[in-house]
Formats: structure tokens, C-alpha cells, sequence
């Protein structure tokens, strides 16, 4: 396959995704916390009416895997810009000014990366008793954000040795306008990279939260609590934990593959001697 | 007249690339004789250093050889022996001395392994008689305390001390034909003088000969007997040593001397050759050089010129040789 | 030339000049070491002239380079220009007088931005320095590119799409766009094959006659200084140990570092038999300097002592507006102070 089917066809995937979140409201047969009006509170596997079945309070499984995409995403979209906006912002720093600052943002790094981010996940959401959404959001994105600045950094502490960037400061350009001009451009392929990568991974984890029932709250929907409504040995409500367990594979794959995609494609071409 | 130590008819190595086929080395016919230095010369894109690497078969991949190229070593055909046999004379027989001492070494490993391990490769000698002999050798091309030396790893020597290992281990074995390809270009001018010094001192000891890939007509002068220019795949002249330099032939050798600077300080101006050398997958029809070249005319663009004697060893690609006239002064 | 540059006050002067390094390691990165790469350097550079500064790697001609130009921060010295001391400006008055003192890089490859294009790079500093916009300065980019020999319209394009003598065209052409007086030329040709390294070579030459451009040619190879350089400042170790102009020192070098240096440097004349002096070993590392005369653990001066060992050379004029940095070459002239750094 070529570079460009490589890039091309996850990301349709991905805008396959996008567009069902976002058509929800319209796409889904019911709205995802409708109990249905006949008051058969009842999980049933996949009818006609009901193509991924219902769940225990007989809510439309479909509806709410539409509507709990548009959660999952979301909260994996808003927390992964928040860590690389945070991410960025501390590796830059931490690069262009280098010395015994750069050597302490490091050092604190490695204190932050020394207690396991699930810990804290857990942690924070039993202190907090149910999360609020944006709250989800802000806890995945501030601790989402340590690789990002690794890797901002350390670009940043190779660009800065570039002549180019010495050039451009001989000729007296300022420092602001050298790290947004000369230095930001060269950045973009890291950061679109460990972005994708990062919602791939936000995604499995909210899901994973939300299946502890730390995450997003009932009756929300989202791929993680549905699948925690399909907790009962014996997989007996296989429609349940099949259907959402396939979405969630399904998109966390894409963005793999589309970040892996796109570090080939950004990766230095190869000329010919 | 005895037959050469290595014989290279018609080298055509080729790649393709996203510009379309690069033909790097087009054609490239020479001999070396034993305990001869001959020197190949060019600028960067030239072919020179595939040339030395298709030698031992070393090119890199995608690189493709056409089946009409022979190279003799000794009377056989190194393109097509078999890996096992072509092994057996890498290091042994044929070494190869590399620009870059610093990516040609193995970080991991102490100089002293690296060299014994070219003696236990090629010869049934005890590890530690291998290592004796290194030690020996290293104390040969001018490793001070080579003894010490030996257990260290590359990153704790310079650059020239580097280089010196190198020859060490390309010379340990006493080949027929060493192959330096730029052995002093990354060195410094007073390291590059201690480097042709001990090569000069190799060469009088062992009897080998010297196939010398340079840029640097400076160490051609000093080092080579005979001399091949290339030029954008194509060797365009090929020549004594005392003869190139006095008399060239090609209009680009001519250019070549006139643009190399010199400590003379009255000349002001440096002479030039104009444009520079094309990219292989564009070499321009005809003769390659025509158009960098101040006597070009008509023939030039519509024939190739072949590889025509003009002297006793002085072989020259162009088509003034025929048409004297039409040389511009 | 030294009388003009006697009388008049030298457009760059630079007293003492100091660069250590301090070699971090450990959590903190607290300095362990100190690397003395540019250690106590004075020469000065007239409107105009070209001087030549020539050492080996580890010299500290870089480093020396781009500390007068503040690139790197020195650690100590004075550094003038114009008559303003450059080591007092603060970043605003710094980054205007970078108008005039501008930089030509030895890579090709690294010193070009390879996402902005070459009309981009070249117009940066026509509009940090308000110097022209729009059209103008459109019409200025395109100037320039006749000047350094490329057409006009390779404005458009990206450094990719040049060869290496080209981008190195493109390189003077930025530094010329905001007109400076003053140019570091930063091993300009070295990554240069021999064919278009004349041609650069050339192009600086005729850049300096039409615009009265003053270079500080930092070089390895002797034989293009022999090219360029009215004056030759040879570096060893982080300092410079021989001062001269170009013909006594090429002529009659004095310092045994200096005549070493030449004497290794081939000739392209086959059978000619020279006097090389070949120096035994290679320079000591800069973190670890040799005590007195950097250069005597390697020196084969007859003369050679303990004076040498211990007590550090000053550079001094042996001869006319030749000054050398050595105990044992005998002062030719009686010493004085010379009067562009008196």
C-alpha cells in the first residue's frame, strides 16, 4: 500500500466515526436514555426494531452506542489537545530555555512519570465521588501530557542548535517570532503524531474508566458503560459487550494506524545519492 | 608486460529512483597493477565511491549491476564468484580503508577485538595469538602504548587515532590491493599529513597497492602514480601522475587543477569551471560535460566521445582530442 | 594597510575574548569541568579587510565567531564594533546592530529553513529591520539573487530543490539583505566540491570589492586563505599563537604551530619534494590545556624549554605587523604595542 492509502484510509475511518458521533441526534433510533414506551424494562438481544438489542432498563442499545460515541470521542478529543496544549507549551519552554531550567522541568517529569497515571486516575475520581464530564476531561488531559512534552523538548532542544535558527537570530529576528516561525513548523509532525496516538489510548482508557464506573456516569452513555451494563457471567448479554467491544477496538485501531501512518509519511524522505 | 592485480571492464551500476533510473557508474573500465597507487579522482556525485564499494561487492542496497561488468582480482571474476569465496577475500586479500573511521568501527566492541578479529576470520591463529598481533600491528601504524590502547573502544580515541586503527585492520593481513576511500578527508591537515605518511610507509613495507578515492588532487599529487578523473559516471581521463597535472587532457581535469587553490598568494583570482555536476538521473546527452565545458560544439551534444589513447597510458574522453582546432583560447 | 588601520579606529575590535565551556553533568547538571574553548583572543578587523582565522577542529575559530556576534554569550572580553560595545547592548539594540554584522554558515544543508522558501529566508531581514515590504521588498529579493548568481525566480522555491553550492549562494544572499558592513564567513566553502568552492570563493571576492564588506573568514583550509585573507590569524587551543599579514605568513611563518600547519598542507605538484614537519600525536583537548605554551608538548623547536612550559607566550610583534605568540622567535623589530590595540 502506498504512503498515501496508508494516511487515506484510516482517517476516513476516523471521519466515519466523527460523523456518526456527531449525527446522533438524528442517526440514532431513540434518544439514548429513552425507556421504551411499551415499559418493557427488559435486555433484549437484537430484534429488527431493535438492531444491537437493548439493555437492562430496555433502552435502544444502537442509540446509545451512537450517543456514547459522541462522549467518548469528545472526551478523548477535548483531553488529548488539552495535554498537547500543556505538553507543548512545557517541552518549548523547557527545551528553548535549556540549562537548570530545562534540567529541573525534566527531573520534575520524571517524578511526574514515576507514579502510574491509572493510580491517579482512580485516585482522583474515588476523592471526587462521580465526575462530571468537563472534570473527566481536565483529570485525562492533565495527566495525558508528559509524553508530549518529552518529545516537544527534546525537537526543540535540536532545532535550537540549527543554524538556521542561529541565522535567523543573526539577523536579528526575535526569539518569539524564531520559535513560532523556525521552530513550531518542525514540531507539527511530532505532536500530529503523538496526538493521534494519544487519542487512541484516552479513548481505551475512558472506556476502561467508565467500565470501573469511575468514568462517565450513568445514564450517560458511553462505549465503557455500556459495556459495564453488560456485566453477567456466561456473556449472556453477549449484544451488550460485542457490539461496544467492536466500536472500541474498531476506533482505537484507526487512530493507531493513522498515527503510525503519518509518522511514515512525515518521517524524512529517502533521496538518492 | 605481467597481468594487472585487478581488472575492472565496463562497471555499470544503477538504481532507480522516484527521478527515474540513475545510471551512477556508466562504463567504467580500469586496471590496478601490483604494488601500484593509483588514484581515483572526482567531485561528490561523480560515481567514484560506488565504483570503489561495487569492487567488493558492497553496494548499497537497491543498487543493481549489469551483467556484462566483470572485475578480476587475480584472474577471478569478483561480480560473480560465489558470497563464500568473495568473503574469503574480503580483509584477506582485497581490504577497504573507509572515510569515517567513527561509523566504520564497532562502537561496542575494543580495537584490539576488531583487529584480532580480522586475523581469527581469515587464519587458524588462537585468539590470543590474534591478539598479539594486533597489538603488534596497532603499535605499527603509530598507536602509542598500543597495548593500552587495544582494550579501548573507538569514542575514547581521535579521530586520527581512529584512522590509524583502520589501517591497522585493513592492513594487518598483508593484502595484495587496499581500497582507501577519502581515508583523510575528516581529518584534520596535520593528522592528514601523519595518515599519508604511515600509508606512504605501509605501501614501502608490504609491496600493495593503493587504490586511492579522493577528492583532494593535493594527496593525488603526493600519493598516486596514475591517475583515473571521473566525471558524472564516466571516467573522462585517465592519466600519469606528473602528466595530469602538467598536461591534462579533459577540459573538466583542466578546470579541476585551475579551481583547486593553492598556497600561492599571488594568484588572486581562483579559475572556475561554471554550473555544477548534474544529478545521475540526469546526465546530459552526448558528452556528460558539455555544458560546464568553454570548447563545446555541435559534435559535442550529438555524440558521446569515446575513451581515446593519446599516449602511452593516457586515455582521454573527448572530442577535442580528434578536432585539436576546436579548442578555444 | 596596517598605516590605514593605524590611524583610523578598526570597524571590529576584539580584546581578550573569552569562551569556556562549562561541561554539566549529573541530575542537576551541575559543571564539572570547564572547556576553554576561545581563551583570551584580541585582534581587530578593518572596514573592508578580510582577516583570516585558521586552526584546526577544537581550534575555537567558531566559537570565536559567534561570540562576537553574541551567538554564544562570551564569558569575558571586549568585543566593539562601529565603536559601540557590543557586550553592553541590550537584546533590542543588539538585535539592530545585527543589521550590520551578519553571518554565512559552513553547511549548506542545516543553515537554510527547509519549510520556508528562499525568497521567504532571504526577505526575514528586510522586515525585522523595516528596511522594505511588499513589492519592494520583492524587488529587493530578486536583486539579490542576481547578485549572488541565481535567477530570480528560484524565489519561489525550497532549499531542497538546490545543490550545495547553490544554498550556500542563497546564505550570502540573506546576510547581504540587510546590507551589512561586516560578514562572519563561517568556513563559507568547506562542504563545497573543489569546482564550486571557486566559484563561492570568487562570488565573496567580488561581494567585498562592490560593497566594501569586511569578512572574519573562519577556515580550516590554508590554501583558500590564501585566497581571501588580507590578514591571517592562526588559532591553536583557543588562542591565537601567529598574527601576520597574508604574504609574511605564508612567506616566513614564524610560530613552529604555523609552519607545521603549512608544511602538511599537500601541493598539487607531483614529484615536488617538500620540508614537511610532521607534529607527533594530536592537540590536547581544550578542557585540559597544557600548561605555559599550548603548543610545546608537541613542538620540535631546537630551543624548546622549560620557559615553555611553564610560562604562557604573549602575542607580541616580532615583526612588523607580525605577531607571534612564542618564547623563542626572536623579536625582529623592536616591541611595541600596536597601536590598533594600544
Amino acid at each position: 500500500m502506498s504512503a498515501r492509502r496508508r494516511t487515506l484510509v484510516p482517517l476516513l475511518a476516523l471521519a466515519c466515526f466523527v460523523v456518526l458521533a456527531l449525527g446522533a441526534p438524528w442517526l440514532a433510533p431513540a434518544p439514548p436514555n429513552a425507556i421504551p414506551a411499551d415499559g418493557l424494562i427488559q435486555s433484549l438481544p437484537p430484534t429488527v426494531e431493535h438492531p444491537f438489542g437493548t439493555d437492562p432498563l430496555g433502552r435502544d442499545v444502537l442509540s446509545r452506542m451512537l450517543h456514547g460515541a459522541r462522549v467518548s470521542l469528545s472526551v478523548a478529543f477535548l483531553s488529548v489537545a488539552l495535554a498537547s496544549l500543556v505538553g507543548t507549551t512545557y517541552g518549548a519552554a523547557a527545551g528553548w530555555i535549556g540549562g537548570r531550567v530545562d534540567a529541573l522541568c525534566m527531573r520534575l517529569l520524571d517524578v511526574a512519570l514515576a507514579v502510574p497515571r491509572l493510580l491517579v486516575l482512580l485516585l482522583m475520581s474515588a476523592l471526587w465521588g462521580t465526575l462530571p464530564l468537563h472534570t473527566l476531561v481536565l483529570l485525562l488531559g492533565l495527566t495525558g501530557w508528559y509524553d508530549v512534552a518529552r518529545l516537544v523538548r527534546s525537537d526543540v532542544r535540536g532545532l535550537r542548535e540549527r543554524d538556521f535558527v542561529l541565522a535567523a537570530r543573526a539577523t536579528g529576528v526575535r526569539e518569539a517570532r524564531i520559535l513560532w516561525r523556525h521552530v513550531v513548523p518542525h514540531v507539527w509532525p511530532t505532536l500530529v503524531v503523538t496526538a493521534t496516538l494519544g487519542v487512541a489510548n484516552t479513548i481505551a482508557l475512558e472506556a476502561g474508566l467508565s467500565f470501573l464506573g469511575l468514568g462517565v456516569q450513568p445514564p450517560d452513555a458511553s462505549w465503557g458503560t455500556i459495556l459495564r451494563d453488560g456485566q453477567l457471567p456466561g456473556g449472556a448479554r453477549w449484544w451488550l459487550t460485542v457490539f461496544p467491544g467492536a466500536a472500541l477496538v474498531l476506533a482505537v485501531l484507526t487512530c493507531n494506524a493513522l498515527g503510525d501512518a503519518l509518522r511514515e509519511s512525515f518521517a524524512p524522505r529517502q533521496v538518492a545519492a | 608486460m605481467t597481468s594487472p592485480l585487478l581488472s575492472v571492464h565496463d562497471l555499470r551500476v544503477s538504481f532507480f529512483t522516484e527521478a527515474g533510473p540513475a545510471r551512477a557508474v556508466d562504463g567504467v573500465s580500469f586496471t590496478v597493477h601490483a604494488g601500484e597507487t593509483v588514484a581515483l579522482v572526482g567531485e561528490s556525485g561523480c560515481g567514484k565511491t560506488l565504483t570503489a564499494l561495487s569492487l567488493l561487492r558492497l553496494m548499497p542496497t537497491g543498487a543493481r549491476l549489469a551483467p556484462t561488468s566483470r572485475v578480476e582480482f587475480d584472474g577471478a571474476d569478483i561480480l560473480t564468484m560465489p558470497e563464500r569465496a568473495l568473503r574469503s577475500l574480503r580483509g584477506d586479500r582485497i581490504a577497504m580503508i573507509f572515510q569515517e573511521p567513527m561509523t566504520a568501527l564497532n562502537p561496542v566492541l575494543t580495537v584490539g577485538d576488531q583487529v584480532a578479529e580480522v586475523v581469527r576470520v581469515h587464519t587458524a591463529l588462537s585468539g590470543r595469538d590474534a591478539w598479539t598481533r594486533a597489538v603488534d600491528m596497532l603499535a605499527l601504524v603509530g598507536i602509542p602504548d598500543a597495548a593500552a590502547r587495544a582494550q579501548q573502544y573507538p569514542h575514547e580515541l581521535s579521530g586520527g587515532m581512529r584512522q590509524r586503527v583502520m589501517i591497522a585492520m585493513a592492513l594487518i593481513l598483508e593484502p595484495a590491493l587496499v581500497i582507501a576511500d577519502e581515508p583523510t578527508t575528516a581529518l584534520d591537515v596535520t593528522i592528514q599529513a601523519q595518515i599519508l605518511e604511515l600509508l606512504r610507509a605501509m605501501r614501502e613495507r608490504s609491496g600493495m597497492a593503493l587504490l586511492l578515492i579522493t577528492h583532494d588532487l593535493g594527496v593525488v599529487a603526493e600519493m598516486a602514480s596514475r591517475v583515473l578523473v571521473m566525471y558524472a559516471g564516466e571516467v573522462v581521463e585517465e592519466s600519469p601522475v606528473e602528466l595530469l597535472f602538467s598536461a591534462p587532457g579533459h577540459p573538466y581535469t583542466e578546470g579541476l587543477l585551475a579551481a583547486v587553490p593553492t598556497l600561492d598568494t599571488s594568484r588572486e583570482r581562483l579559475r572556475t569551471i561554471p554550473g555544477t555536476v548534474p544529478p545521475p538521473t540526469d546526465w546530459p546527452a552526448g558528452c556528460r560535460f558539455r555544458e560546464r565545458c568553454a570548447h563545446a560544439w555541435d559534435r559535442c551534444a550529438s555524440d558521446a566521445p569515446p575513451l581515446v589513447q593519446l599516449g602511452p597510458a593516457h586515455r582521454v574522453r573527448c572530442h577535442l582530442v580528434q578536432e585539436p582546432e576546436r579548442r578555444r583560447t | 594597510m596596517t598605516a590605514q588601520t593605524t590611524s583610523v579606529a578598526p570597524l571590529l575590535d576584539v580584546r581578550n575574548l573569552t569562551k569556556h565551556f562549562p561541561v554539566r553533568a549529573g541530575w542537576f547538571r551541575a559543571p564539572t569541568q570547564v572547556i576553554r574553548a576561545v581563551d583570551g583572543v584580541s585582534f581587530t578587523v578593518a572596514d573592508g579587510e578580510t582577516l583570516a582565522l585558521v586552526g584546526e577542529s577544537g581550534s575555537g575559530k567558531t566559537t570565536a565567531g559567534r561570540a562576537i556576534l553574541r551567538l554564544i554569550e562570551p564569558t569575558s572580553g571586549q568585543v566593539h564594533f562601529g565603536g559601540r560595545d557590543v557586550r553592553a547592548l541590550n537584546a533590542a539594540s543588539l538585535r539592530a546592530l545585527r543589521r550590520e554584522m551578519q553571518i554565512v554558515f559552513q553547511d549548506p544543508y542545516g543553515s537554510l529553513n527547509p519549510r520556508l522558501t528562499v525568497g521567504a529566508a532571504i526577505r526575514e531581514g528586510l522586515l525585522v529591520h523595516q528596511l522594505a515590504e511588499g513589492a519592494a521588498a520583492e524587488q529587493r529579493v530578486r536583486a539579490l539573487l542576481d547578485e549572488v548568481g541565481l535567477r530570480a525566480e528560484y524565489a519561489t522555491r525550497y532549499p531542497h530543490e538546490f545543490s550545495g553550492g547553490q544554498r550556500q549562494r542563497i546564505g550570502i544572499a540573506r546576510a547581504l539583505a540587510v546590507e551589512p558592513r561586516f560578514i562572519v564567513c563561517d568556513e563559507p566553502v568547506s562542504a563545497l566540491d573543489v569546482s564550486v568552492q571557486a566559484q563561492v570563493v570568487n562570488l565573496l571576492r567580488d561581494l567585498q570589492r562592490d560593497r566594501g564588506l569586511a569578512y572574519l573568514f573562519i577556515a580550516h583550509d590554508l590554501a583558500v586563505v590564501a585566497h581571501m585573507a588580507d590578514r591571517v590569524a592562526v588559532m591553536y587551543l583557543g588562542r591565537i599563537v601567529e598574527l601576520a599579514p597574508r604574504a609574511a605568513l605564508f612567506a616566513t611563518p614564524r610560530m613552529p604551530y604555523t609552519q607545521a600547519l603549512l608544511s602538511a598542507v599537500p601541493v598539487p605538484e607531483p614529484g615536488r619534494v617538500r620540508r614537511r614537519i610532521l607534529l607527533a600525536g594530536d592537540p590536547p583537548s581544550p578542557a585540559n590545556p597544557p600548561s605555559g605554551c599550548v603548543f610545546h608538548p608537541r613542538c620540535s623547536h631546537p630551543d624548546r624549554d622549560a620557559m615553555c612550559a611553564n610560562v604562557i607566550p604573549a602575542l607580541e610583534e616580532k615583526a612588523p605587523a607580525h605577531w607571534v605568540a612564542c618564547h623563542k622567535v626572536p623579536a625582529a623589530a623592536p616591541p611595541s604595542l600596536p597601536s590598533t590595540l594600544a
